[in-house]
């Protein structure tokens, strides 16, 4: 197994342990899912949409946690598409359900992919990608569940 | 002839979806509510003559008591098709209710005519004219299946838009239809019988039970559309991918389905589009917003 097969089985063991943590199920909706974080790390969310972002450049998302408070408030552009900026703030809920790294540091979503963002370190490299493996498990579960009302028929 | 009609497409439904009914369990709860409509039907003795089927039951018009019973688990199996959640299966539906109203009606069958003469189609209508036992029957069979059809009329809130008026419209005829038969058992049993109310259980009870199947077929032409529109986006989507250069998220698995590849290649694009400063043309916006309102079309029916 190569270094790069390790990190990717590494990556996608911690996404499935943190997904599973919330307790997510289909048909729920974005509020819910985040309610559903709230509960299962027992802290409190915001999600704000920031409408001064001329200065974001990349920037699509951000989290800030205060662990000594237990509560956090994920920060999106207004100006973007509503499936986006919430995909933008499941990741920052994935940071969050990822055990280790929610420690209170600051966390940011880059419209960069991380495969391609030469600025990461090898653990921040792997711990934005395994956010963005739990954004994508979650908007598959938001948009992507069968519908009830198209499989009864 | 609207027995007959109902019946064709009941055996159309049955034929059609037997495919889907084997490959997704889910499926298999219409394709069940279907098949056991299509038998209460075949025992009105249209096609299969009375006699023979309720020869095969001791010939004392207990094939009765079976289509009624028949027709109410339908119906019921109806409903469940349209509320149960996704991961229901037939065996895990509640049969308690349908379990109880048959054993209900069975209970006030056999105890309310115990003489209930040779098989004939108007067994009950004629043994109600005289007999305030068969009259107690006949009301209580008919608010059982209007009690289902009400619940079906409101399970027809989480359909699909297109067929919400269909399976509506249908419970209503299905509904209305018990009443008219509630009403001219009551009539003819305790005052003068009219040959109005009298007519009037065909036309409702089997043009809803026809409307409901229309619904069917348009459900089942509505959710393949539903389909071909997601296939359709993602078509369009990868050549502007392409063009600019755009890969989707590596991580997803082999056998993601079309909107889970759509929504990973949408976000894609939209991440390029920031990153490399280069808006999206006007076009290339409006194809992200269509795909957008297909995404978040309603992602359940309703809730159960």
């Amino acid at each position: 197994m190569t270094e790069a097969d390790e990190m990717r089985a590494r990556v996608q063991a911690r996404a499935d342990r943190a997904f599973q943590r919330a307790g997510l199920a289909p048909g729920m909706t974005f509020d819910e899912v985040v309610d559903a974080v709230e509960r299962a790390l027992q802290i409190r969310l915001r999600i704000v949409p920031e409408t001064d972002t001329a200065g974001w450049g990349t920037l699509t998302g951000f989290l800030t946690y205060f662990a000594d408070r237990r509560e956090g408030s994920i920060h999106v552009r207004a100006s973007d598409a509503l499936i986006y900026s919430q995909f933008a703030a499941s990741h920052e809920l994935g940071h969050l359900l990822d055990d280790a790294h929610c420690t209170g540091a600051l966390h940011e979503r880059s419209s960069v992919s991380p495969h391609d963002n030469a600025e990461l370190t090898t653990p921040e490299y792997e711990a934005e990608l395994v956010a963005e493996h739990i954004a994508h498990r979650i908007a598959r579960l938001l948009y992507a569940s069968p519908r009830v009302a198209e499989s009864s028929w | 002839m609207l027995i007959d009609a109902a019946l064709a497409g009941l055996l159309l439904v049955v034929v059609l979806r037997a495919r889907v009914a084997r490959r997704q369990p889910r499926a298999r709860i219409a394709w069940l509510a279907a098949l056991i409509g299509l038998i209460a039907l075949l025992t009105q003795g249209t096609v299969i003559p009375l006699e023979m089927l309720d020869g095969l039951l001791g010939g004392t018009n207990i094939l009765k008591l079976v289509q009624n019973v028949l027709t109410m688990v339908a119906l019921w199996l109806g409903i469940q098709a349209g509320t149960a959640p996704m991961t229901a299966r037939v065996r895990t539906l509640r049969w308690w209710f349908p379990a109880a109203l048959g054993g209900l009606f069975a209970l006030v069958f056999f105890v309310a005519m115990p003489e209930r003469g040779a098989s004939s189609f108007r067994f009950l209508e004629d043994a109600a004219a005289t007999s305030t036992g068969a009259w107690a029957y006949g009301v209580l069979h008919m608010a059982g299946i209007a009690l289902v059809g009400v619940l079906l009329l409101r399970s027809a809130r989480g359909s699909l838009p297109r067929t919400r008026v269909f399976f509506r419209v249908g419970a209503v005829g299905i509904v209305l239809g018990c009443l008219s038969e509630i009403l001219d058992l009551t009539l003819s049993r305790f005052f003068a019988p009219s040959a109005l109310v009298s007519g009037l259980f065909d036309p409702l009870f089997y043009l809803g039970v026809v409307v409901f199947v229309m619904g069917i077929f348009v459900a089942s032409r509505t959710t393949a559309r539903i389909r071909r529109r997601g296939e359709e986006l993602l078509a369009r989507l990868e050549p502007v991918a392409r063009e600019r250069g755009v890969d989707t998220f590596p991580g997803l698995p082999a056998d993601a389905v079309a909107d889970t590849r759509l929504h990973a290649l949408r976000v894609a694009v939209e991440d390029d589009a920031i990153a490399t400063s280069s808006p999206l043309s006007p076009a290339q916006r409006a194809l992200l917003d269509d795909i957008d309102a297909h995404l978040t079309r309603r992602t359940t029916g309703a809730r159960s």
